[in-house]
């Protein structure tokens, strides 16, 4: 893996780091009254000792966020890929954990000391608070027909370029997935403050702009993806420079739209009076909602537009515990590269089949279905459909240029490679690990 | 106007739904004509079961003090009926128990007249 390609990701993946402190030091200003997801009475917000815990906060959460950029430059001492990946895969896993330490410090401090303090105003009993002429404000959606046309543009390229179908029709999967998405994980739930109906009609109103506006905006940035795509998929920095562009307008859009959502809710709350809600008792370091009483999956966020789930809820605790098993077998992904980038292709020829091999691919032909085969020493621009493409391997399906589909098993270090052409017609490019294995491979075929 | 439902308590939460929506029609914060959410957004709003939201509307329904329709859903009813004679029944019960309690009738009628002023009057 060249330098320019690990630079590559590191600028492609640095970005996080970035985003995370600024939503984190973001929670540190009173939104719905919540400040590191604890809910304060309006005098209590400018308290020095709360201040002084949100400073000592702000210090430990700097310092986590600067930890984890040191942690991520030694990366480009990695030169494979596996072990790249794998180090990146760490990486992303530590962060999930080390800036949310400060939070959850944070957040235990200031409990206690609303505890202290005499600012709890939940009752002891569990309750739920709903605004009931906020709720029979209806939730007006968006039509499906916004969703037609980023459809039609990212389904365009498989109009003129039948050879990637797969890929086209993935990437064109996604705008259906945005207006599910929008449709089936909106919690249809008021933002209820206090006993002001006309505050929680704004800020339910709010959320709900917001939430369609993500959607869409994420459709047609897809729309224009794809098409973008399709014009630059021979060209490799072309391409990666449309997938950057993508996930730049993804998350600035994401990110913005979060940041807007959250300076509204800091307007319109901030002159809560003394009657406001208070559900802490329901939420396990700020963070994760736990309401044995409440019959859904899943609730909003505390702040912003996000949603996340009750785990009280057997559904949710299974779902959560398969996304935390997820992410921490995350890095064993990289080391299944790692023996991917070691493992040799393997070229043999037996009596009745020729077969390459690949790690835990394999592919065979039998001798009887072989039309032709020739040995090249020059390889076509390949572009991958469906595959493995590493500096020591390249398998799975290929267009070649002037060749077509083609079926690939060969080391691409390692020429020259054995074509094989089929009786049906596909092709097929072997090649070995080991020097000359497609000409001695040619050699028993003839 | 705020729903806060205990689950804790004895009360049924269908029941406590009915009674606070009873007493904010009679305090004025919810008016004939008003639209209530629907089963399904009462529901999601307070995190029960659908089946407990129906419930609740239906006995606001029966009693008289909302009416639903399959375009409108639920609304505040203009002129909710007579008072039921078991609105009557349990009104003596309770005139009995305070009676029994060691009131008079001056203080009872005290006591009827302050639930009035701040409930009603919100005073």
């Amino acid at each position: 893996m060249t330098l320019g390609w690990r630079l590559f990701m590191l600028a492609v993946l640095l970005p996080v780091l970035p985003i995370l402190y600024v939503m984190l030091r973001d929670e540190c200003e009173p939104k719905k009254n919540i400040i590191v997801g604890v809910t304060l009475p309006y005098a209590a917000q400018s308290d020095s000792v709360v201040r002084g815990l949100l400073e000592q906060y702000k210090r430990e959460m700097r310092l986590a966020c600067w930890a984890m950029l040191a942690a991520a430059i030694p990366n480009l001492l990695f030169s494979g890929f596996g072990s790249f990946l794998t180090y990146w895969l760490v990486w992303v896993v530590a962060l999930c954990v080390v800036p949310f330490i400060p939070y959850i410090r944070c957040n235990k401090a200031l409990r206690q000391l609303k505890e202290a303090r005499g600012w709890k105003r939940a009752p002891d009993a569990p309750q739920a608070v709903a605004d009931l002429q906020a709720a029979a404000q209806e939730m007006r959606w968006l039509s499906p027909w916004w969703f037609l046309p980023p459809l039609a543009a990212s389904l365009a390229p498989l109009a003129f370029d039948w050879t990637m179908w797969p890929l086209w029709l993935a990437d064109a999967l996604i705008v259906p997935v945005c207006w599910l998405c929008y449709r089936c994980l909106y919690r249809n739930r008021t933002e209820v403050v206090d006993g002001d109906s006309h505050r929680t009609m704004a800020l339910t109103r709010v959320r709900r702009y917001n939430w369609g506006k993500f959607w869409l905006t994420m459709a047609w940035a897809t729309g224009f993806f794809n098409i973008g795509m399709w014009l630059t998929i021979g060209h490799v920095w072309l391409c990666m420079g449309v997938i950057l562009l993508y996930g730049v307008v993804i998350c600035t859009e994401a990110v913005g739209i979060e940041l807007r959502v959250r300076r509204l809710q800091e307007k319109l709350t901030a002159d809560c009076g003394a009657e406001y809600v208070d559900e802490d008792d329901r939420w396990i370091w700020g963070m994760f909602y736990y309401n044995p009483n409440d019959s859904r999956m899943m609730v909003n966020a505390r702040v912003g537009i996000n949603a996340t789930f009750n785990l009280a809820k057997r559904p949710a605790q299974i779902i959560a515990l398969f996304l935390v098993a997820l992410l921490l077998a995350c890095p064993l992904f990289g080391v299944w590269m790692m023996g991917m980038e070691r493992a040799p292709v393997e070229l043999a020829v037996t009596e009745t089949e020729v077969t390459g091999t690949h790690y835990t691919d394999q592919w065979s032909i039998a001798r009887e279905d072989i039309a032709a085969i020739e040995v090249i020493t020059d390889l076509p621009r390949l572009r991958r459909v469906a595959g493995t493409g590493m500096d020591s391997a390249l398998t799975g399906q290929f267009n070649g240029d002037g060749w077509g589909r083609l079926t690939l098993c060969i080391d691409p270090r390692q020429g020259p490679w054995l074509l094989i052409e089929k009786t049906d017609g596909t092709l097929f490019l072997f090649g070995g690990s080991q020097e000359g294995a497609a000409a001695a491979a040619a050699e028993r075929l003839r | 106007m705020l729903l806060r439902l205990d689950f804790s308590g004895d009360t049924p939460v269908y029941q406590q739904i009915r009674n606070q929506i009873v007493s904010a029609i009679a305090a004025g914060q919810l008016v004939p004509g008003e639209k209530l959410p629907t089963v399904r957004a009462l529901a999601e709003e307070c995190g029960i079961n659908m089946m407990t939201a129906s419930k609740a509307y239906q006995l606001l329904k029966a009693e008289g003090y909302i009416t639903t329709g399959r375009r409108d859903g639920a609304v505040v009813r203009l002129q909710p009926g007579d008072v039921k004679p078991e609105t009557m029944e349990g009104l003596r019960l309770r005139v009995c128990e305070l009676r029994l309690a060691g009131l008079g009738r001056d203080e009872i009628l005290k006591l009827c007249g302050d639930i009035y002023d701040k409930e009603v009057e919100g005073l």
